[in-house]
């Protein structure tokens, strides 16, 4: 059991290393052109 | 008749082979010299061919310098209009006369340099993809014989055909393509200054911040230089975006105030949805989430067309769920779904999963796998790893709560395999 428990942390604290660098937040990129009727760009 | 051109053009569209095309006509070698202006056939052979391919010969254009060159004239004066405006119902408009008239001119650059405007003007005035497709195929079987301009115009439509799939790195290809062809071809400051936006928001849309800027700001001056406001209001909200993305968020409140005062000033009221969009998007990056929920609401009520409330009822959402205010998590969610069940429009699944997670997790009765599980393998699907990461890490957390490890731990790997996909990477060491 300790032996898991110490796998699920390590991943955890890997998981939040690679979380720090993306912004969770969404902006709305302007269309390539106005006339598009495609969906607004999520930015990731 | 120098009209080769026309009927190779013709018969590719209808995916017709020179053997169907050429029998009881003339031999398949014989077409095969005609469609490449090797040999001018008789008239006969042409309305034998034209019959057959279903071209009306009252069609063919004088053969004349001065028709030749009113048409050039009128075409690019056209395109040029179009691609500055970006008005809907005149590219539109100008599409239909150009379909209709559909001028056949036995000078095969001009041609070529119609269709390939026409195809520009479909796929922005978005045409269905699949013809767009077939357009770009029966245009590449041409391409060896387009002029470095045309080869220019191709590599564009392409690389906008991509960016509108969603295939990024392949339009940024195309992208890339066209910039070096556009430096060889001399291009017109308002056709650069359009080549240049559009790097813009691909790299923009793509991450690739640094980039970006360059490329948007030289847009920028060209457009306030010509009083294109709506356009100058798209560059401020990219630079916007990048400085945010920049952490420099000072600077990119600047960026966005100068935007809205664009609106206010030019009673630009229709824009004003996705600067309030990006201010709420800058506040809740800021960890500001009430003014965020605030600028989501107002950029709500700006939103004419029926699609685009969604991506701020989402970011609503979000903002909800980090205050873990379930009564409007869950309120919003219904908003968002009912306005995907009235479009009915597939390219909006992400937005179904996104609201089913979000108004699972909230629930009552906590997480559903299934549902995180669906999302997860939707996102995997369409290859969009950053949602697959990020759901895979709310189920890991999910299950390491409720004491649930072995599954937790399951998660936490899957969520990490996602997230070295998503950043391109393929060990934590290069992290």
């Amino acid at each position: 059991m300790k032996k898991l428990l110490s796998i699920v942390l390590l991943v955890v604290v890997l998981s939040g290393v690679a979380g720090n660098q993306a912004f969770a937040t969404k902006d709305e990129v302007p269309k390539l052109f106005r006339t598009s009727s495609f969906t607004i760009e999520l930015l990731k | 008749m120098k009209v080769g051109h026309l009927i190779r053009a013709e018969r590719i569209r209808q995916e017709m082979k020179q053997l169907v095309l050429a029998k009881g006509i003339c031999t398949p070698s014989y077409l095969s010299k005609i469609e490449r202006n090797l040999i001018f056939p008789s008239e006969d052979i042409v309305l034998l061919l034209f019959n057959r391919l279903g071209i009306d010969p009252s069609k063919l254009q004088n053969n004349d310098k001065k028709t030749e060159t009113d048409f050039e004239k009128m075409l690019e004066a056209t395109y040029k209009e179009v691609i500055t405006n970006r008005d809907e119902s005149f590219t539109k408009q100008k599409l239909e006369y150009l379909e209709q008239h559909s001028p056949l001119f036995e000078n095969q650059t001009l041609y070529y340099t119609y269709l390939l405007i026409v195809l520009r003007f479909r796929i922005i005035s978005g045409s269905n993809l699949n013809e767009i497709k077939k357009g770009i195929e029966d245009l590449e079987e041409l391409s060896k014989d387009f002029n470095p301009r045309q080869a220019y115009l191709y590599k564009l439509n392409k690389a906008i055909y991509y960016y509108s799939t969603e295939n990024r790195n392949k339009s940024i290809e195309y992208f890339e393509d066209a910039l070096l062809l556009g430096d060889n071809n001399s291009l017109e400051v308002w056709e650069k200054a359009e080549l240049n936006y559009m790097i813009g928001v691909v790299y923009t849309a793509d991450g690739r911040i640094f980039a970006s800027i360059e490329y948007t700001r030289y847009a920028l001056d060209y457009f306030r230089e010509n009083f294109l406001m709506k356009r100058v209001l798209d560059c401020y909200i990219l630079i916007g975006i990048t400085r945010k993305k920049s952490e420099q968020f000072q600077e990119a409140l600047e960026s966005y105030t100068k935007a809205k005062q664009i609106c206010d000033e030019f009673n630009l009221h229709n824009e004003k949805g996705i600067v309030y969009h990006n201010l709420g998007s800058l506040c809740g990056t800021m960890g500001n989430s009430e003014d965020a929920i605030r600028y989501y609401k107002q950029s709500i009520k700006f939103r004419t067309k029926k699609d685009s409330p969604l991506i701020s009822i989402l970011c609503l959402v979000i903002e909800y769920s980090k205050m873990n205010h379930q009564q409007f998590i869950n309120e919003w969610c219904d908003k968002g779904l009912s306005l995907l069940s009235q479009l009915r429009d597939n390219n909006f699944t992400s937005y179904y999963h996104h609201f089913t997670f979000f108004k699972s997790f909230h629930s009552e009765q906590g997480l559903s796998g299934k549902v995180t599980e669906d999302a997860i393998d939707y996102f995997k699907t369409i290859q969009d790893y950053q949602y697959a990461h990020k759901y895979s890490i709310a189920l890991a957390e999910w299950y390491y709560n409720n004491r649930k490890y072995k599954l937790s731990s399951i998660c936490f790997q899957e969520a990490n395999r996602y997230g070295y996909l998503y950043r391109k990477i393929n060990r934590w060491e290069d992290l």
